[in-house]
């Protein structure tokens, strides 16, 4: 299976990056072998707006079969619904830590946008 | 032959909001005592139509493209969205656009090489025009829930009339909306306060004016509160202060009932009256 990650770094032992549109790097994960690619995204990151908007096109591109970052903001788990790729959520933990936790069935599936919560 | 006189557009702007942008603009406008144009460019909130008796005749709706995408002919190759600057449109299963970020600006629907994009319009403001006794007013309203005002803005600056003088209401601070209306000015008067968050927005608003290569000036409104702080930045950066309005509760009062400063006191008229023809003769 490969998975997206939002990471703060250019590899597995970076710190989940909690923020979508705006995470410094996406990681795209064999959960097989764990090898992984690691893609800047700062592009989108300093994208004036849409942020998670074009990081979900990015993500769409790799082709993954599911998701893990913090949450999703409204437009984003828009676009997402409609690619039908499913995403998780995971807090305070590593890139390697997430996958590990996503593949013991560990995660909660995102199922609403809550990027905006704490406004 | 005689060259057609091109009168100079003049803002009166502020970093901060609050500090007597409208009443100096109105005041400016009735003070003046001849023909002219006032245009309320704070389509955010447009309040100088508040002070001014006008008769409205005429409301124009300001409208935007809107791409629609013909799911039957898109073929999902994504390149609208690779051409969208403003990332308002995304190839997932379908193409999605977010209206609330596209600008309106046509690529997408060029691109498609399978014209699956039509543009529709739909109403983001209005703008009105009136007279109010020698002056021609005109301002903007931008509706409720959209984000981008600088379409309504450039509405209301398609009443400027060369051949009067113009004074521009701009919105506050130093974000898309003021940019949008300082930009096309000629010369911008900051109002500002002596107060710290007063120093603080005028020394962006100087430098946004700066960048813009728009020569400015400022006036101190209720002069004799706060500190000092304002005019040594205006000296350090050699900008002049053109008037200050010491505090004055009648002038409050009078504001609060919609009464022009001009129509309140005498003092005032004879105050605009010195400082419109001060800041036409700078703005040249």
């Amino acid at each position: 299976m490969k998975v997206v990650v939002t990471s703060t770094g250019p590899d597995l032992d970076s710190q989940l990056d909690e923020r979508y549109g705006r995470a410094s790097y996406l990681l795209s994960v064999d959960t097989e072998s764990m090898e992984f690619a690691a893609h800047d995204n700062s592009a989108n990151m300093k994208a004036m707006q849409g942020a998670g908007v074009s990081t979900s096109q990015s993500v769409m591109d790799m082709e993954p079969d599911a998701v893990i970052t913090g949450s999703l903001g409204p437009k984003a788990f828009a676009v997402m619904q409609n690619t039908g790729i499913p995403s998780y959520s995971a807090k305070g933990v590593t890139c390697r830590e997430a996958v590990q936790m996503l593949l013991e069935d560990k995660l909660q599936r995102i199922d609403n946008a809550g990027g905006n919560k704490k406004w | 032959m005689v060259e057609p006189v091109r009168h100079k557009k003049i803002a009166i702007a502020s970093g901060k909001g609050g500090t007597g942008k409208t009443t100096v603009a109105v005041n400016l406008a009735l003070a003046a005592n001849r023909e002219l144009t006032l245009l309320d460019c704070d389509v955010e909130e447009p309040n100088a139509h508040l002070f001014l008796k006008t008769e409205w005749n005429a409301r124009k709706p300001v409208k935007l493209r809107k791409p629609v995408v013909k799911s039957e002919e898109c073929i999902s190759c994504g390149r609208c969205a690779e051409a969208c600057k403003f990332n308002a449109i995304v190839v997932a299963k379908t193409a999605m656009v977010f209206y609330e970020l596209c600008h309106a600006c046509g690529g997408c629907s060029l691109i498609c090489p399978t014209d699956a994009i039509e543009e529709e319009e739909r109403e983001v403001g209005s703008t009105r025009t009136g007279i109010c006794g020698k002056l021609t007013v005109a301002d903007g309203y931008l509706n409720v829930g959209e984000p981008q005002a600088p379409p309504v803005i450039a509405a209301v600056m398609e009443h400027y009339e060369p051949s009067l003088p113009v004074i521009i209401d701009a919105p506050p601070g130093t974000g898309c909306s003021a940019v949008e209306t300082i930009n096309n000015c000629d010369f911008a008067l900051m109002v500002t306060e002596p107060t710290p968050f007063g120093l603080n927005d005028l020394e962006l608003s100087l430098e946004m004016a700066e960048k813009l290569e728009v020569p400015s000036a400022v006036l101190i409104n209720r002069s004799d509160l706060g500190d000092g702080d304002v005019k040594d930045l205006c000296s350090a950066r050699g900008v002049e202060v053109v008037g200050e309005i010491p505090f004055d509760r009648k002038l409050a009062e009078a504001y609060s009932r919609g009464i022009p400063a001009v129509e309140a006191d005498e003092h005032y008229r004879e105050f605009f009256s010195v400082l419109y023809e001060k800041i036409t003769e700078l703005s040249k």
